[in-house]
């Protein structure tokens, strides 16, 4: 009784499995580094256009970033994309919400100080914070 | 000693009330919603792993690899316990989409990968990492600070379920606990499940590659980790619900008590139960529900039993064969002792019903539902017929209300009478159908014959319900297979648990 509603079911979630597979594989994709224009109110910070990376040779587990790489345009900084130290998935991903939190603060602000340090990553939040200063200073040249 | 009278049917009678055959678009749909459900979960997890970056990483390095699949492996774990606890909530959708029979049969086969995939989460996530550290065990950790502790859970919720399932999964065990050791034992599995949450929340890789949307103790959760634990609290909310609050509610709303208690043949009693308005319970004949009788000794053990007369507001009737455990206990009820019930369960109903005839197969107790079934469901003189299986003439049960549908009503009683026709009673046994007694001259029982005798070429106008002991009922169906009667027209279903 159940053999063609399950037959048909089953091919009608499959299609759609697939379908929200692919979704989900592009939004992925799209979530981590995107540019991010800058809103009508926000002031100029007035830096040199173009792409400026700091990059760390330290290896320390609390100093998890590698290169970051501030992108100015138009004066206004528009992205911050950061490599971390190691491809170990633990670090990379206790590290990625902290930094994504920071990098949104820091572009909506235009600015690397008075960022809100995560807690339990401050370490992380310490080093991004330097980091992007140091990328700002070389911006500001 | 079998009267194997051939049931000589009237022809229908066209103004005769037909089956209610919408009942099998019902439960089609039913059907389909329960597996619609399993989908979306599916769906939902394996997305979580893609839109956590699961595909993008996954080729980067080796280490990496592994840890990946393993991750994935966890969150295929984690779904399999989410519909470990689906399934068994009780929740009516699955009781009556899937029925009891295909719930445990996917629930052992479920059990048995989520085991598997449960170590291969380990496995993976303890091989990448220690690869991608250079096999330092401690080199990962630091700077992980507090969220560690929730592995200490995860390890902690995995042995509970671990120890639990694998005791439960003995055979010699399982024949010698009851019910309700078994199922108490089960909830350990659950607690287990419940204390890995954690750990996925806040170690797993997939919800960490947002932007947190609020702290939870100073730790970040995205939106996934909260659509994640929104699919948890379906899951245990479901079986919080349907487990232990509508049954408490139930008790207090309808407030059941023992009426009257009576011998019904040789070995069994009747037990009637009264209460306030019954039938919002939604009872249909057929159905059973687990019994707990209040104020005896032993009141926490349960015992399923299904209902023996189609049930009325104000009336319930079980009919128990008194054979041990809790049902020596049964006969020595009194009246007025209050009544627990879970329920009602089950897929069997006339809703099932796809033809004209019923053939209804009743061995021991199992004459309460088929008697309640028919009853309850409309059919003309002689398209319907029940076999009584006992071992002996006064063990019958119900034989009043057979007597009464026979003389009423026109049904058609096949008395099958004689001690088993299994190698364990070698003075009766001939051989052939295990369902029915030996023939007295010694040949082998040949079953399939009579059942198409019985059936009368009409395989696709013909119900077949059972109910008895399940290793009669399987022989019964494996007749009925070979007597060429579709599989979508035997309705049967056992308390297994």
């Amino acid at each position: 009784m159940h053999k063609s509603v399950k037959k048909n079911m089953n091919i009608g979630f499959g299609i759609a499995a697939a379908g929200v597979m692919v979704a989900s594989y592009f939004a992925a994709g799209q979530s981590q580094f995107p540019t991010v224009e800058p809103g009508p109110d926000t002031p100029n910070p007035g830096l040199a256009d173009g792409e400026f990376t700091i990059t760390n040779d330290e290896t320390a587990q609390n100093r998890p970033i590698r290169a970051l790489t501030l992108t100015v345009d138009n004066g206004y900084m528009v992205n911050i994309v950061v490599e971390y130290n190691d491809e170990n998935r633990m670090s990379h991903n206790l590290n990625t919400p902290t930094v994504l939190q920071l990098r949104a603060e820091a572009l909506e602000e235009q600015s690397a100080e008075d960022l809100d340090f995560v807690s339990g990553a401050t370490g992380t939040s310490q080093q991004f914070a330097e980091s992007l200063q140091a990328a700002i200073d070389q911006a500001r040249g | 000693m079998t009267e194997h009278a051939s049931p000589e049917y009237t022809r229908y009678d066209t103004d005769f009330p037909r089956p209610r055959v919408h009942g099998i678009n019902k439960a089609k749909a039913m059907y389909a919603a329960s597996l619609a459900v399993v989908w979306i979960f599916c769906i939902a997890a394996a997305a979580i792993w893609v839109y956590g970056r699961g595909v993008q990483t996954l080729f980067t390095s080796f280490p990496r690899f592994l840890q990946n699949v393993g991750g994935l492996a966890g969150v295929v774990a984690a779904v399999l316990m989410m519909f470990q606890v689906l399934f068994m909530s009780r929740f009516p959708l699955f009781e009556y989409g899937f029925g009891r029979d295909i719930i445990v049969r996917v629930h052992k086969k479920v059990g048995y990968w989520s085991f598997w995939m449960i170590l291969a989460h380990a496995a993976l996530l303890v091989g990448g990492y220690n690869i991608a550290a250079d096999f330092n065990p401690w080199a990962g950790w630091t700077g992980t600070g507090t969220l560690l502790a929730t592995l200490i859970f995860a390890i902690v919720g995995v042995l509970a379920i671990f120890i639990a399932v694998i005791f439960l999964s003995l055979k010699k065990i399982k024949s010698k606990i009851s019910y309700d050791v078994w199922y108490w034992w089960h909830m350990v599995s659950w607690v287990g499940a419940l204390i890995t949450v954690p750990h996925q929340i806040f170690l797993g890789a997939s919800f960490r590659t947002e932007v947190p949307v609020g702290y939870f103790l100073g730790y970040p959760v995205t939106r996934l980790a909260i659509f994640w634990m929104i699919m948890w609290v379906i899951v245990f909310g479901a079986a919080a619900v349907w487990r232990f609050i509508v049954p408490v509610a139930n008790y207090f709303k309808y407030g059941m008590r023992v009426v009257e208690v009576k011998p019904d043949g040789a070995r069994g009693i009747d037990v009637i139960v009264t209460g306030k308005h019954l039938d919002r319970l939604g009872t249909k004949a057929g159905q059973f529900f687990n019994w707990r009788f209040l104020g005896s000794k032993g009141a926490i053990r349960s015992n399923w039993f299904s209902v023996s007369m189609p049930p009325t507001s104000d009336r319930l009737r079980i009919c128990v064969r008194v054979v041990g455990d809790g049902t020596q206990r049964m006969a020595k009820l009194k009246p007025g002792q209050r009544v627990f019930v879970e329920g009602p369960y089950g897929r069997i109903s006339g809703d099932l019903r796809t033809g004209h005839r019923m053939l209804m197969f009743a061995g021991g107790a199992g004459a309460g539902p088929m008697v309640s079934l028919l009853t309850d469901q409309d059919w003309a003189p002689g398209e319907a017929t029940l076999i009584s299986r006992e071992n002996a003439h006064e063990d019958t049960m119900m034989v009043e209300d057979i007597e009464r549908l026979v003389n009423d009503r026109g049904l058609v009683w096949i008395k099958s009478i004689g001690l088993p026709n299994i190698p364990a009673f070698p003075d009766n046994y001939s051989g052939g159908s295990s369902w029915l007694p030996a023939n007295e001259d010694g040949t082998p029982v040949d079953g399939v014959s009579i059942l198409r005798e019985w059936v009368a070429g009409e395989v696709d106008n013909v119900d077949v319900f059972l109910c008895g002991p399940p290793i009669w009922m399987d022989s019964v169906i494996a007749d009925l297979k070979k007597a060429g009667v579709p599989d979508h027209n035997v309705h049967a279903e056992s308390f297994v648990f």
